[in-house]
């Protein structure tokens, strides 16, 4: 019969030695980063948006 | 004579020939066959493929370091292409001069979908830990699932080297695959009235704005986090290239001659890490499963993230498009445009997929920079 006990085994045998603080500490930081890079640059391209066509919309009432 | 004849028998590859250097061969042969006849990735598994052939020849001086110290021909590839970070940041280069970031100017907050569609990234960053990979391996088995080559191979260079052509190869098979993986888990998790939600038309970008955004991206991205600057710098630096219009001739050559040349080089490079020793292992197995589980749940990161997104916004996003967080650029927008088009045959969602796309690219790269700021490596 097919049983998954040797795979379990396998991983837990396997996993024993993984600093799992660490590990979390790095998806913590790691993921939280990602976003949170993105969002800055999200906010920046709205407001360079936002900057671009204000200019714009002046160069062309000046022309 | 006698002498003279052992020296020959000993250098002889026949005789050196062991039953993993032919599986190996097999194996090349198979990446061989699925570029050329399956159309899978074949700019890069036609080189890598013929790369695990030839460096799986018994005796043939062409990977490592000879007795005399001198460095082989493909070790010369790999050693100043790969380890020395020369080949990913230039294949950015070209990317970027490739690359039009215009639908995610126009529509920034779908860039957030690139944050979502790293979610694989981390289950397979667990995943690596639960089969008992170290951290370093972790990260580079977990960034397979941001389905981005050169950032892979960059970051396995870095942390893992001992399983870069696992890696690289499992991400570039994967991705050739994202036709087949990604559309059944996005019918699962969206029902055929969100499939058929019809996006507004994009606001037109200023070359002015395209051309500032290569500037300010490079210095947000870098100074937040400066172990992505290689990659993102080249990138941006491409872009540049592209949205100036002043120098067609850069742009030109990095988009054809420098990204084919670059090309060649890290196709046979990856190949040639992949010898019988380092790759009939079970951890190969191991990685390119996590690969998978990498992709699955970056996919369905991206989804939900659009799904979520919904529930704040307005104006509702097909959430479609978050699939194309995963980069592979721009096979993972095409897939949100056929899937979206099953549902209704007059949405167009290619350019509204391709801001995410995009934005995946980026995300991959600041999610290598975490982890190389994070667990060390360069």
């Amino acid at each position: 019969m097919f049983s998954l006990m040797p795979i379990v085994h396998f991983v837990i045998d396997a996993s024993s030695k993984t600093d799992w603080a660490r590990a979390f500490e790095v998806f913590l930081f790691g993921f939280s980063g990602v976003f949170v890079a993105l969002g800055v640059l999200i906010l920046v391209i709205y407001f360079m948006g936002r900057l671009v066509v204000m200019l714009e919309k002046k160069q062309k009432k000046s022309a | 004579m006698g002498v003279a004849f052992s020296n020959i028998t000993h250098k002889i590859g026949l005789l050196a020939l062991t039953s993993g250097h032919v599986i190996m061969w097999l194996i090349g042969f198979l990446f061989i066959f699925l570029a050329i006849k399956k159309d899978y990735e074949p700019l890069l598994l036609v080189p890598i493929g013929f790369g695990i052939i030839i460096t799986n020849l018994p005796l043939a001086p062409l990977m490592g370091i000879s007795k005399e110290g001198e460095r082989h021909i493909l070790e010369i590839f790999y050693h100043y292409g790969i380890q020395w970070d020369v080949i990913p940041p230039l294949i950015f280069l070209g990317l970027g001069a490739l690359t039009d970031f215009g639908p995610m100017i126009a529509n920034p907050k779908t860039m957030i979908l690139g944050a979502g569609a790293q979610f694989g990234v981390y289950i397979a960053f667990f995943g690596a830990l639960l089969f008992g990979f170290t951290i370093p391996e972790a990260c580079s088995i977990g960034i397979i699932g941001g389905a981005d080559g050169p950032t892979t191979i960059y970051l396995a260079s870095a942390l893992a080297p001992q399983i870069l052509g696992s890696t690289a190869l499992a991400a570039y098979s994967y991705m050739s695959l994202v036709p087949i993986i990604q559309p059944p888990i996005m019918k699962l998790l969206t029902s055929k009235k969100e499939r058929a939600i019809v996006m507004r038309q994009l606001r037109p970008v200023s070359k002015l704005e395209r051309i500032i955004f290569s500037l300010y991206t490079t210095l947000v991205i870098c100074l937040l986090i400066p172990e992505s600057a290689p990659l993102i710098a080249m990138f941006m630096l491409g872009n540049l290239f592209r949205e100036s219009g002043c120098v067609k001739r850069l742009t030109s050559a990095a988009q054809n001659e420098l990204m084919n040349i670059v090309t060649i080089f890290l196709g046979i490079s990856v190949g040639a890490t992949m010898t019988a020793e380092n790759f009939l292992r079970p951890q190969a197995l191991f990685i390119f499963f996590l690969g998978l589980i990498a992709f699955a749940f970056s996919t369905i990161g991206g989804l939900l993230l659009a799904k979520f997104m919904n529930l704040f916004l307005k104006e509702k996003i097909n959430p479609l498009i978050g699939s194309a967080g995963v980069s592979a650029v721009p096979m993972a927008a095409r897939v949100s445009q056929k899937v979206g088009m099953e549902a209704n045959p007059k949405n167009f969602l290619l350019m509204h997929a391709m801001g995410p796309n995009v934005a995946g690219v980026i995300g991959t790269v600041v999610a290598a920079g975490m982890f190389l700021t994070l667990v060390g490596g360069h």
